[in-house]
């Protein structure tokens, strides 16, 4: 019998190609090889319309189940958490002729996996507003806020949230006219939740929480107003999307 | 010898909801380790229902039997669960899931040959170090045997207790469907088995399909347990009475009522079993 690593590799190979190769021959039942194969697939797709259902809603059953399996076979997990899963499923939705007709899918398939995420992310104590409001104000624009685990934000020229209320109670949803929008994804009270930005607010956050960026450097690049800034500092406290507060020279 | 804990049911997430509102009466709970490895709602739940039942860590992706090694990040992520929920139990399977960066999310047959049981027995004491816990064992379900394998699925395990001082979590259901796919006796495997080695016992439903002229049993978890499987309870209650057992329901969930009464009749089992057992020692 081959060494056990090379019947796993070959025995991997196989499950994602349909060919067993070597290990066919070392097996009782070669024929049987496909229920392994087939659970591959099938339970990973599961997995994925588990992350996804609202991309299943919009495409249908069976249109899922065929993007599913091309899906897992060109990005199998690399990682025994099924939650976890499915990351580059956006990507990989906007490569597909299949359903180029349904623009909107990969910035509906990214707004799901952000909430799938924030409901699952680790969790966090946060920093509240009196804490934020306590520091004075030349200290606060110079530092970096730390963003909650379960923050992500989600823009798209597809009003997104709404298409996805409307393809998961099984409704139409008419695109004309329909407007861009930037959501805040966040856990509040164990519930994932969405609040709509403006653009100035959502280009203030990006600034922060993608680039990096100290708070003072994030607010003058998203040309906000102070009142502007305020208010969004309030709702970020009120909503505990802070975790922290770095100061550069603290560090 | 102290009485074992009253039967248990895996926790599915669309049963936590009736659980923490009604606090159903079972021995105790048993988690998928990879299920619970974030924070958020899912987890909290579980932290408020540790408090009322004893908690299984059921671990389904360590991989024990990969000849390229346990996967470190995962095993601290489960380590650290263990830390912070301190389980009665602690189990994986004898099987492997992952190859050349890929995970399968199955559990893969392995040869029962001396270069495997070498393999499982580093990999099992690695994550016993690691865990500073004794675990159990699971046997898998099983479609296909190899060609030229060195020894029985029992005698296998029972040197990898021999080697690590880990346990057996016996599956019956798991034992009935590979004996009927790969040919075995499953009475003649519980009869074999070290009473001392089995620390838990699985039940669970599984399918039949018809596929090339032959009945393959498939370990789906989607319905009661079969009567034939009851059979092999029965047999394995009597030798591993201290064992608390667990009912494992996966898909087409049934509602609590239905997964409850089912710990319930295993419970049943026990009871006319040890019943028995005193009327033959009377005897």
């Amino acid at each position: 019998m081959p060494a056990l690593h090379e019947i796993q590799q070959s025995f991997g190979r196989g499950l994602r190609s349909g060919d067993f190769g070597a290990v066919a021959a070392s097996v009782t039942h070669p024929a049987r090889l496909s229920i392994y194969r087939n659970h591959f697939l099938i339970s990973l797709g599961e997995a994925l319309a588990a992350t996804y259902p609202a991309v299943k809603a919009a495409v249908g059953e069976a249109c899922f189940s065929g993007l599913a399996r091309r899906f897992v076979l060109a990005n199998p997990p690399v990682a025994p958490v099924l939650a976890e899963y499915g990351a580059e499923f956006a990507d990989f939705l906007a490569d597909q002729a299949e359903v180029a007709g349904l623009p909107y899918l990969p910035d509906l398939a990214r707004l799901e996996w952000a909430m799938n995420r924030a409901a699952v992310a680790a969790d966090a104590p946060s920093v509240g507003l009196p804490e934020l409001a306590a520091i004075a104000p030349e200290r606060l624009t110079a530092s970096r806020l730390a963003q909650h685990p379960a923050i992500a934000l989600v823009d798209s020229a597809y009003p997104v949230s709404a298409l996805r209320d409307a393809v998961l109670a099984g409704e139409g949803f008419d695109l004309t006219g329909a407007r861009e929008e930037c959501l805040l994804v966040y856990r509040r009270d164990g519930a994932v939740a969405l609040r709509n930005m403006d653009a100035g607010g959502f280009a203030l956050l990006r600034g922060m929480f993608e680039q990096g960026r100290p708070l003072g450097q994030a607010f003058e690049a998203a040309r906000l107003s102070e009142a502007e800034l305020a208010s969004v500092l309030a709702m970020l406290g009120e909503i505990g999307a802070i975790t922290g507060v770095e100061f550069d020279h603290e560090r | 010898m102290r009485a074992p804990l009253s039967t248990g049911v895996g926790l599915r997430t669309p049963h936590s909801a009736a659980f923490a509102a009604r606090r159903p009466k079972v021995g105790f709970l048993e988690i998928h380790a990879e299920n619970y490895l974030g924070g958020g709602p899912a987890r909290a739940a579980l932290e408020d229902l540790r408090r009322d039942y004893p908690l299984s860590i059921h671990a389904v992706g360590l991989s024990l039997g990969s000849a390229e090694g346990v996967d470190a990040d995962h095993l601290a992520r489960v380590s650290a669960l263990v830390e912070r929920l301190a389980p009665a139990l602690i189990s994986d399977h004898l099987s492997w899931s992952a190859v050349d960066g890929t995970y399968f999310n199955d559990l893969l047959p392995l040869p029962y040959t001396i270069e495997a049981l070498r393999i499982v027995a580093e990999n099992v004491a690695r994550v016993q170090d690691r865990l500073r816990r004794r675990m159990l064992i699971e046997n898998p379900s099983r479609y296909v045997g190899f060609r030229g394998a060195a020894m029985s699925e029992t005698a296998f395990l029972a040197e990898l207790v021999e080697r690590t001082g880990c346990g057996i979590l016996l599956d019956v259901n798991n034992l009935h469907v590979s004996a009927h796919n790969l040919g075995g006796d499953a009475e003649a495997a519980i009869a074999d088995l070290s009473s001392a080695a089995v620390g838990e016992i699985h039940l669970a439903g599984h399918a039949r399909v018809e596929a090339d002229g032959e009945t393959i049993l498939i370990d789906d978890h989607g319905s009661a347990v079969d009567a034939a499987v009851w059979r092999l309870f029965e047999s394995a209650a009597a030798r591993f009475g201290h064992a608390p057992a667990l009912i494992e329901w996966d898909s087409n969930l049934p509602s609590l009522d239905v997964l409850v009464a089912e710990a319930e009749k295993a419970d049943r089992c026990r009871a006319t079993v040890e019943a028995r057992r005193h009327r033959a020692r009377a005897a």
